[in-house]
Protein backbone atom coordinates (compact mmCIF):
# COMPACT_ATOMS: atom_id res chain seq x y z
CA UNK A 1 0.00 0.00 0.00
CA UNK A 2 1.47 3.33 -1.01
CA UNK A 3 1.54 6.03 1.64
CA UNK A 4 0.65 8.97 -0.59
CA UNK A 5 0.23 11.50 2.13
CA UNK A 6 -1.19 14.84 1.16
CA UNK A 7 0.41 17.09 3.77
CA UNK A 8 2.18 19.21 1.15
CA UNK A 9 -1.19 20.02 -0.44
CA UNK A 10 -3.05 20.93 2.73
CA UNK A 11 -2.49 24.70 2.53
CA UNK A 12 -3.82 24.89 -1.02
CA UNK A 13 -6.66 22.56 -0.05
CA UNK A 14 -7.66 24.82 2.83
CA UNK A 15 -7.36 27.87 0.59
CA UNK A 16 -9.66 26.19 -1.94
CA UNK A 17 -7.05 26.58 -4.65
CA UNK A 18 -6.68 22.94 -5.64
CA UNK A 19 -8.25 21.86 -8.92
CA UNK A 20 -11.44 19.80 -8.36
CA UNK A 21 -9.85 16.37 -9.05
CA UNK A 22 -6.94 17.09 -6.72
CA UNK A 23 -9.25 18.49 -4.07
CA UNK A 24 -11.42 15.34 -4.21
CA UNK A 25 -8.31 13.18 -3.99
CA UNK A 26 -7.09 15.06 -0.91
CA UNK A 27 -10.55 14.90 0.70
CA UNK A 28 -10.72 11.17 0.03
CA UNK A 29 -7.25 10.63 1.47
CA UNK A 30 -8.12 12.61 4.59
CA UNK A 31 -11.08 10.34 5.26
CA UNK A 32 -8.81 7.35 5.58
CA UNK A 33 -5.59 8.86 6.97
CA UNK A 34 -5.45 9.92 10.61
CA UNK A 35 -1.96 11.36 10.22
CA UNK A 36 -2.96 13.82 7.50
CA UNK A 37 -6.15 14.68 9.40
CA UNK A 38 -4.00 15.64 12.39
CA UNK A 39 -1.92 17.86 10.08
CA UNK A 40 -5.02 19.43 8.55
CA UNK A 41 -6.41 21.08 11.67
CA UNK A 42 -3.49 23.41 12.54
CA UNK A 43 -2.99 24.25 8.85
CA UNK A 44 -6.68 25.10 8.51
CA UNK A 45 -6.55 27.34 11.60
CA UNK A 46 -3.35 28.99 10.37
CA UNK A 47 -4.94 29.66 6.98
CA UNK A 48 -7.96 31.21 8.71
CA UNK A 49 -5.68 33.54 10.68
CA UNK A 50 -3.57 34.41 7.67
CA UNK A 51 -6.70 35.29 5.73
CA UNK A 52 -7.32 38.14 8.14
CA UNK A 53 -4.14 39.82 6.93
CA UNK A 54 -4.93 42.75 4.69
CA UNK A 55 -2.72 45.00 2.58
CA UNK A 56 -1.83 48.15 4.43
CA UNK A 57 -2.93 51.48 3.05
CA UNK A 58 0.29 53.09 1.92
CA UNK A 59 1.83 55.90 3.82
CA UNK A 60 5.13 55.09 2.21
CA UNK A 61 7.59 57.56 0.79
CA UNK A 62 6.48 60.08 -1.79
CA UNK A 63 8.09 60.28 -5.19
CA UNK A 64 9.69 63.56 -4.14
CA UNK A 65 11.52 61.83 -1.29
CA UNK A 66 12.87 59.12 -3.57
CA UNK A 67 13.71 61.72 -6.18
CA UNK A 68 15.71 63.66 -3.59
CA UNK A 69 17.66 60.51 -2.73
CA UNK A 70 18.17 59.91 -6.41
CA UNK A 71 19.66 63.38 -6.84
CA UNK A 72 22.07 62.70 -3.98
CA UNK A 73 23.05 59.36 -5.46
CA UNK A 74 23.53 60.90 -8.90
CA UNK A 75 25.78 63.71 -7.70
CA UNK A 76 29.22 62.93 -9.11
CA UNK A 77 31.93 62.39 -6.56
CA UNK A 78 34.79 64.67 -7.28
CA UNK A 79 37.70 62.84 -5.86
CA UNK A 80 40.89 63.70 -7.64
CA UNK A 81 43.16 60.77 -8.18
CA UNK A 82 46.07 62.81 -9.09
CA UNK A 83 49.72 63.06 -8.36
CA UNK A 84 52.06 60.15 -8.02
CA UNK A 85 49.32 57.51 -7.25
CA UNK A 86 47.35 58.07 -10.45
CA UNK A 87 49.27 55.78 -12.83
CA UNK A 88 49.95 52.96 -10.36
CA UNK A 89 46.26 52.96 -9.51
CA UNK A 90 45.28 52.79 -13.17
CA UNK A 91 47.71 49.91 -13.70
CA UNK A 92 46.30 47.98 -10.75
CA UNK A 93 42.74 48.59 -11.98
CA UNK A 94 43.63 47.40 -15.49
CA UNK A 95 45.31 44.28 -14.10
CA UNK A 96 42.27 43.52 -11.91
CA UNK A 97 39.93 44.00 -14.88
CA UNK A 98 42.05 41.64 -17.00
CA UNK A 99 42.05 39.08 -14.21
CA UNK A 100 38.29 39.32 -13.85
CA UNK A 101 37.73 38.98 -17.59
CA UNK A 102 40.01 35.94 -17.81
CA UNK A 103 38.37 34.39 -14.74
CA UNK A 104 34.93 35.04 -16.20
CA UNK A 105 35.81 33.33 -19.47
CA UNK A 106 37.30 30.41 -17.59
CA UNK A 107 34.21 30.04 -15.40
CA UNK A 108 31.94 30.04 -18.46
CA UNK A 109 33.59 26.88 -19.77
CA UNK A 110 31.64 23.70 -19.12
CA UNK A 111 33.25 22.19 -16.07
CA UNK A 112 32.36 18.53 -16.26
CA UNK A 113 34.90 15.75 -16.36
CA UNK A 114 34.29 12.05 -16.76
CA UNK A 115 36.58 9.46 -15.20
CA UNK A 116 36.41 5.69 -15.58
CA UNK A 117 36.24 3.48 -12.49
CA UNK A 118 37.73 0.03 -12.19
CA UNK A 119 37.86 -2.52 -9.37
CA UNK A 120 35.07 -3.50 -7.02
CA UNK A 121 31.86 -1.51 -6.86
CA UNK A 122 31.65 1.11 -4.14
CA UNK A 123 28.92 0.82 -1.52
CA UNK A 124 26.87 3.50 -3.30
CA UNK A 125 27.28 1.86 -6.72
CA UNK A 126 26.39 -1.57 -5.33
CA UNK A 127 23.25 -0.21 -3.65
CA UNK A 128 22.17 1.53 -6.86
CA UNK A 129 22.80 -1.58 -8.94
CA UNK A 130 20.84 -3.73 -6.48
CA UNK A 131 17.91 -1.30 -6.53
CA UNK A 132 18.02 -1.25 -10.34
CA UNK A 133 18.05 -5.03 -10.67
CA UNK A 134 15.78 -5.99 -7.79
CA UNK A 135 12.77 -3.87 -8.72
CA UNK A 136 11.73 -3.86 -5.06
CA UNK A 137 8.20 -2.61 -4.30
CA UNK A 138 8.00 1.16 -4.24
CA UNK A 139 6.87 3.04 -1.14
CA UNK A 140 5.60 5.90 -3.25
CA UNK A 141 4.65 6.09 -6.90
CA UNK A 142 3.76 9.45 -8.39
CA UNK A 143 4.23 11.79 -11.32
CA UNK A 144 4.01 14.81 -9.03
CA UNK A 145 7.60 15.99 -8.49
CA UNK A 146 6.58 18.27 -5.62
CA UNK A 147 4.94 15.39 -3.80
CA UNK A 148 7.95 13.18 -4.43
CA UNK A 149 10.39 15.85 -3.19
CA UNK A 150 8.35 16.37 -0.01
CA UNK A 151 8.09 12.64 0.61
CA UNK A 152 11.81 12.09 0.16
CA UNK A 153 12.67 15.09 2.33
CA UNK A 154 10.37 13.88 5.06
CA UNK A 155 11.63 10.30 5.07
CA UNK A 156 15.34 10.80 4.45
CA UNK A 157 16.22 14.47 4.86
CA UNK A 158 17.54 14.39 1.29
CA UNK A 159 16.63 17.14 -1.14
CA UNK A 160 15.92 15.90 -4.66
CA UNK A 161 14.11 17.96 -7.26
CA UNK A 162 13.46 16.11 -10.49
CA UNK A 163 12.49 18.44 -13.28
CA UNK A 164 10.35 16.23 -15.51
CA UNK A 165 6.76 15.25 -14.80
CA UNK A 166 7.24 11.57 -15.43
CA UNK A 167 5.96 8.65 -13.33
CA UNK A 168 8.50 7.96 -10.59
CA UNK A 169 8.71 5.32 -7.89
CA UNK A 170 10.81 5.67 -4.77
CA UNK A 171 11.83 3.67 -1.76
CA UNK A 172 14.00 4.40 1.25
CA UNK A 173 17.08 2.19 1.47
CA UNK A 174 19.73 1.79 4.16
CA UNK A 175 23.18 2.94 3.12
CA UNK A 176 26.34 3.71 5.09
CA UNK A 177 24.45 3.47 8.37
CA UNK A 178 21.96 6.10 7.24
CA UNK A 179 18.99 6.52 4.98
CA UNK A 180 19.19 6.97 1.23
CA UNK A 181 16.55 7.00 -1.46
CA UNK A 182 16.27 4.93 -4.65
CA UNK A 183 14.17 6.56 -7.35
CA UNK A 184 13.14 4.62 -10.46
CA UNK A 185 11.80 6.08 -13.66
CA UNK A 186 11.88 5.38 -17.39
CA UNK A 187 13.81 7.29 -19.99
CA UNK A 188 13.26 6.46 -23.67
CA UNK A 189 11.27 3.44 -22.51
CA UNK A 190 14.18 2.01 -20.49
CA UNK A 191 14.35 1.68 -16.72
CA UNK A 192 16.65 3.98 -14.80
CA UNK A 193 17.47 4.01 -11.08
CA UNK A 194 18.87 7.00 -9.23
CA UNK A 195 20.15 6.56 -5.69
CA UNK A 196 20.83 9.66 -3.59
CA UNK A 197 22.60 9.57 -0.24
CA UNK A 198 24.07 12.06 2.15
CA UNK A 199 27.80 12.47 1.53
CA UNK A 200 28.38 12.75 5.26
CA UNK A 201 26.71 9.39 5.82
CA UNK A 202 28.82 7.76 3.13
CA UNK A 203 32.03 9.24 4.52
CA UNK A 204 35.10 8.24 2.56
CA UNK A 205 32.96 5.97 0.35
CA UNK A 206 31.36 9.03 -1.28
CA UNK A 207 32.44 9.77 -4.87
CA UNK A 208 35.25 12.30 -4.84
CA UNK A 209 34.55 15.76 -6.14
CA UNK A 210 36.93 17.97 -8.11
CA UNK A 211 37.99 21.55 -7.60
CA UNK A 212 35.52 23.86 -9.40
CA UNK A 213 34.37 20.96 -11.55
CA UNK A 214 31.64 18.38 -11.54
CA UNK A 215 33.43 15.06 -11.65
CA UNK A 216 31.40 12.11 -12.91
CA UNK A 217 32.70 8.59 -12.63
CA UNK A 218 31.54 6.01 -15.15
CA UNK A 219 31.78 2.25 -15.18
CA UNK A 220 30.28 -0.79 -16.89
CA UNK A 221 28.65 -3.14 -14.44
CA UNK A 222 31.36 -5.82 -14.06
CA UNK A 223 28.66 -8.47 -13.46
CA UNK A 224 27.06 -7.71 -16.80
CA UNK A 225 29.26 -9.22 -19.52
CA UNK A 226 27.14 -7.68 -22.27
CA UNK A 227 28.12 -4.25 -20.96
CA UNK A 228 24.57 -2.94 -21.14
CA UNK A 229 24.33 -1.78 -17.53
CA UNK A 230 26.11 1.51 -16.89
CA UNK A 231 26.71 3.25 -13.58
CA UNK A 232 27.43 6.96 -13.18
CA UNK A 233 28.35 8.42 -9.80
CA UNK A 234 29.08 11.93 -8.61
CA UNK A 235 28.93 14.21 -5.59
CA UNK A 236 27.26 17.57 -5.57
CA UNK A 237 27.26 19.80 -2.52
CA UNK A 238 26.51 17.50 0.41
CA UNK A 239 24.80 14.70 -1.51
CA UNK A 240 26.15 11.79 -3.55
CA UNK A 241 24.38 10.24 -6.52
CA UNK A 242 24.50 6.97 -8.46
CA UNK A 243 22.60 6.54 -11.71
CA UNK A 244 22.12 3.08 -13.24
CA UNK A 245 20.60 2.40 -16.63
CA UNK A 246 20.89 0.42 -19.82
CA UNK A 247 20.76 3.54 -21.99
CA UNK A 248 23.21 3.96 -24.88
CA UNK A 249 26.73 5.42 -24.63
CA UNK A 250 27.43 6.31 -20.98
CA UNK A 251 23.76 6.19 -20.08
CA UNK A 252 23.97 9.95 -19.69
CA UNK A 253 20.54 10.42 -21.23
CA UNK A 254 19.19 9.45 -17.79
CA UNK A 255 20.58 12.77 -16.54
CA UNK A 256 17.84 14.57 -18.48
CA UNK A 257 15.46 13.88 -15.59
CA UNK A 258 17.10 16.86 -13.86
CA UNK A 259 18.76 18.73 -16.71
CA UNK A 260 16.12 20.20 -18.99
CA UNK A 261 18.11 23.15 -20.27
CA UNK A 262 18.96 22.59 -24.00
CA UNK A 263 22.56 23.77 -23.61
CA UNK A 264 23.13 21.52 -20.65
CA UNK A 265 21.61 18.59 -22.53
CA UNK A 266 23.90 19.22 -25.45
CA UNK A 267 26.87 19.20 -23.10
CA UNK A 268 25.68 16.01 -21.42
CA UNK A 269 25.12 14.37 -24.82
CA UNK A 270 28.68 15.18 -25.85
CA UNK A 271 30.32 13.55 -22.81
CA UNK A 272 32.80 10.86 -23.74
CA UNK A 273 34.74 8.30 -21.78
CA UNK A 274 38.39 9.38 -21.86
CA UNK A 275 40.59 6.71 -23.40
CA UNK B 1 15.39 29.84 -15.10
CA UNK B 2 12.91 31.60 -17.35
CA UNK B 3 11.07 34.42 -15.68
CA UNK B 4 8.20 34.37 -18.11
CA UNK B 5 6.36 32.10 -15.72
CA UNK B 6 5.95 34.90 -13.22
CA UNK B 7 2.73 35.92 -14.89
CA UNK B 8 0.89 36.76 -11.71
CA UNK B 9 3.35 39.49 -10.90
CA UNK B 10 2.79 41.25 -14.15
CA UNK B 11 -0.96 41.07 -14.38
CA UNK B 12 -1.62 43.15 -11.30
CA UNK B 13 0.21 46.34 -12.06
CA UNK B 14 0.94 46.31 -15.74
CA UNK B 15 3.61 48.69 -16.89
CA UNK B 16 4.04 48.55 -20.60
CA UNK B 17 7.29 47.97 -22.41
CA UNK B 18 7.52 51.58 -23.55
CA UNK B 19 7.57 52.82 -19.96
CA UNK B 20 10.29 50.35 -19.06
CA UNK B 21 12.28 51.35 -22.09
CA UNK B 22 11.88 55.01 -21.09
CA UNK B 23 13.08 54.10 -17.59
CA UNK B 24 16.13 52.49 -19.09
CA UNK B 25 16.82 55.74 -20.90
CA UNK B 26 16.64 57.60 -17.57
CA UNK B 27 13.24 59.25 -18.17
CA UNK B 28 12.13 60.65 -14.80
CA UNK B 29 8.43 60.70 -15.74
CA UNK B 30 8.60 56.99 -16.57
CA UNK B 31 10.19 56.38 -13.17
CA UNK B 32 7.29 58.16 -11.60
CA UNK B 33 4.83 55.88 -13.40
CA UNK B 34 6.66 52.78 -12.18
CA UNK B 35 6.80 54.25 -8.69
CA UNK B 36 3.06 55.01 -8.68
CA UNK B 37 2.24 51.55 -10.02
CA UNK B 38 4.27 49.61 -7.44
CA UNK B 39 4.78 51.82 -4.39
CA UNK B 40 1.76 50.55 -2.43
CA UNK B 41 2.57 46.94 -3.16
CA UNK B 42 6.23 47.27 -2.20
CA UNK B 43 5.39 49.27 0.93
CA UNK B 44 2.75 46.76 2.07
CA UNK B 45 5.10 43.84 1.45
CA UNK B 46 7.93 45.60 3.30
CA UNK B 47 5.66 46.51 6.22
CA UNK B 48 4.69 42.88 6.75
CA UNK B 49 8.24 41.63 6.34
CA UNK B 50 10.27 44.37 8.01
CA UNK B 51 7.83 44.92 10.86
CA UNK B 52 7.54 48.68 11.27
CA UNK B 53 6.29 51.57 9.22
CA UNK B 54 9.61 53.42 9.43
CA UNK B 55 11.52 50.34 8.29
CA UNK B 56 9.02 49.74 5.48
CA UNK B 57 9.46 53.32 4.31
CA UNK B 58 13.25 52.93 4.27
CA UNK B 59 12.94 49.66 2.39
CA UNK B 60 10.57 51.18 -0.17
CA UNK B 61 12.95 54.08 -0.76
CA UNK B 62 15.88 51.72 -1.08
CA UNK B 63 14.01 49.46 -3.53
CA UNK B 64 13.09 52.29 -5.87
CA UNK B 65 16.46 53.93 -5.59
CA UNK B 66 18.09 50.67 -6.65
CA UNK B 67 15.52 50.27 -9.39
CA UNK B 68 16.13 53.73 -10.78
CA UNK B 69 19.91 53.57 -10.61
CA UNK B 70 20.04 50.15 -12.27
CA UNK B 71 17.18 50.60 -14.73
CA UNK B 72 19.44 49.90 -17.72
CA UNK B 73 19.65 46.27 -16.69
CA UNK B 74 15.94 45.61 -17.24
CA UNK B 75 14.96 43.42 -20.17
CA UNK B 76 11.19 43.14 -19.79
CA UNK B 77 8.24 43.73 -17.54
CA UNK B 78 8.34 40.30 -15.91
CA UNK B 79 11.95 40.81 -15.01
CA UNK B 80 11.18 44.26 -13.60
CA UNK B 81 8.41 43.01 -11.33
CA UNK B 82 10.28 39.93 -10.27
CA UNK B 83 13.29 42.06 -9.46
CA UNK B 84 11.17 44.50 -7.49
CA UNK B 85 9.78 41.71 -5.35
CA UNK B 86 13.22 40.23 -4.81
CA UNK B 87 14.66 43.60 -3.87
CA UNK B 88 11.79 44.22 -1.46
CA UNK B 89 12.09 40.81 0.20
CA UNK B 90 15.87 40.96 0.57
CA UNK B 91 15.90 44.58 1.73
CA UNK B 92 13.15 43.87 4.27
CA UNK B 93 14.98 40.90 5.73
CA UNK B 94 18.23 42.91 5.89
CA UNK B 95 16.44 45.82 7.52
CA UNK B 96 14.89 43.52 10.06
CA UNK B 97 18.28 42.01 10.85
CA UNK B 98 19.78 45.50 11.20
CA UNK B 99 17.02 46.56 13.57
CA UNK B 100 17.68 43.57 15.79
CA UNK B 101 21.22 44.79 16.32
CA UNK B 102 19.97 48.17 17.50
CA UNK B 103 18.90 48.88 21.04
CA UNK B 104 15.10 48.72 21.14
CA UNK B 105 13.36 51.99 21.81
CA UNK B 106 10.35 52.09 24.09
CA UNK B 107 7.39 52.78 21.87
CA UNK B 108 4.11 54.00 23.25
CA UNK B 109 1.17 51.85 22.19
CA UNK B 110 -0.86 53.32 19.39
CA UNK B 111 -3.94 55.05 20.75
CA UNK B 112 -7.01 53.25 19.51
CA UNK B 113 -9.69 55.49 18.09
CA UNK B 114 -12.57 54.98 20.47
CA UNK B 115 -14.97 56.45 17.98
CA UNK B 116 -14.78 53.33 15.84
CA UNK B 117 -17.70 50.91 16.11
CA UNK B 118 -16.94 48.11 18.54
CA UNK B 119 -16.85 45.46 15.84
CA UNK B 120 -14.40 47.41 13.68
CA UNK B 121 -12.29 48.08 16.74
CA UNK B 122 -12.18 44.41 17.63
CA UNK B 123 -11.25 43.50 14.06
CA UNK B 124 -8.45 46.02 14.04
CA UNK B 125 -7.06 44.73 17.33
CA UNK B 126 -7.24 41.20 16.05
CA UNK B 127 -5.48 42.18 12.83
CA UNK B 128 -2.70 43.74 14.93
CA UNK B 129 -2.32 40.53 16.91
CA UNK B 130 -2.14 38.47 13.72
CA UNK B 131 0.48 40.82 12.32
CA UNK B 132 2.48 40.57 15.55
CA UNK B 133 2.34 36.77 15.35
CA UNK B 134 3.43 36.92 11.72
CA UNK B 135 6.43 39.02 12.72
CA UNK B 136 7.55 36.34 15.13
CA UNK B 137 7.81 33.75 12.35
CA UNK B 138 11.22 33.09 10.86
CA UNK B 139 11.90 35.16 7.68
CA UNK B 140 11.57 32.09 5.44
CA UNK B 141 8.11 31.23 6.74
CA UNK B 142 6.97 34.85 6.96
CA UNK B 143 7.86 35.55 3.35
CA UNK B 144 5.77 32.70 1.92
CA UNK B 145 2.76 33.51 4.11
CA UNK B 146 2.89 37.16 3.02
CA UNK B 147 3.42 36.35 -0.65
CA UNK B 148 0.54 33.89 -0.60
CA UNK B 149 -2.01 35.84 1.39
CA UNK B 150 -1.23 39.43 0.48
CA UNK B 151 0.18 39.05 -3.02
CA UNK B 152 -1.75 35.95 -4.08
CA UNK B 153 1.24 34.32 -5.76
CA UNK B 154 1.13 30.67 -6.82
CA UNK B 155 3.65 28.10 -5.59
CA UNK B 156 5.50 28.24 -8.93
CA UNK B 157 5.69 32.04 -8.82
CA UNK B 158 7.00 32.00 -5.26
CA UNK B 159 9.49 29.26 -6.13
CA UNK B 160 10.89 31.36 -9.00
CA UNK B 161 11.03 34.44 -6.85
CA UNK B 162 12.72 32.75 -3.89
CA UNK B 163 14.97 30.46 -5.93
CA UNK B 164 13.69 27.23 -4.40
CA UNK B 165 11.42 24.39 -5.46
CA UNK B 166 7.60 24.51 -5.32
CA UNK B 167 7.86 21.57 -2.90
CA UNK B 168 9.92 23.71 -0.54
CA UNK B 169 7.39 26.53 -0.86
CA UNK B 170 4.56 24.11 -0.02
CA UNK B 171 6.43 22.82 3.00
CA UNK B 172 7.30 26.32 4.26
CA UNK B 173 3.73 27.50 3.80
CA UNK B 174 2.39 24.55 5.79
CA UNK B 175 4.91 25.25 8.55
CA UNK B 176 4.04 28.95 8.45
CA UNK B 177 0.33 28.25 8.80
CA UNK B 178 0.92 25.81 11.65
CA UNK B 179 3.19 28.28 13.44
CA UNK B 180 0.56 31.01 13.10
CA UNK B 181 -2.09 28.67 14.50
CA UNK B 182 0.16 27.86 17.47
CA UNK B 183 1.01 31.50 18.14
CA UNK B 184 -2.63 32.56 18.04
CA UNK B 185 -4.18 29.54 19.74
CA UNK B 186 -5.11 31.65 22.76
CA UNK B 187 -7.33 33.81 20.54
CA UNK B 188 -9.36 30.93 19.11
CA UNK B 189 -12.99 31.91 18.80
CA UNK B 190 -12.26 35.55 18.13
CA UNK B 191 -12.23 35.20 14.35
CA UNK B 192 -15.40 35.96 12.46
Amino acid sequence: MLARHVDHELSLYCLGELAPPASSRVAEHLLGCARCRRELEPVRRGVAWARTLTPVAASGPSFREVEALLETAATPRTRAWSGRWRWPLLAVTAAAALLLATGGLWLRRPHVTVGVAAGPLSELEAAARAAYLDAAPAQIETDDRGQLASWIGEHTGIHVWLALDTPMRAQVIGLGGGRAVAISYRMEGRPVTLVVASTRTLGSAAPAGAFLRKRITYRHDPADPAGDVKVLTWTRKDQSYALVSGLPNLGQQACFICHTDPERRQLIGSLQVPL
Amino acid sequence: MALSGVIGLTRRAAIDGQVIEACRQGDREAFRQVFDAYRDRVFSLALHLAGSEAAAKDVTQQVFLTLFTRAREFRGDAQLTTWLYRLAINASIDERRRQRRLVPVEVAPVAVERTLPEDALRRRELAEKVRAALERLSPKLRVVVVLKHLEGLSYDEMAQLLGCSPGTVASRLNRGHKALARALAHLEGETD
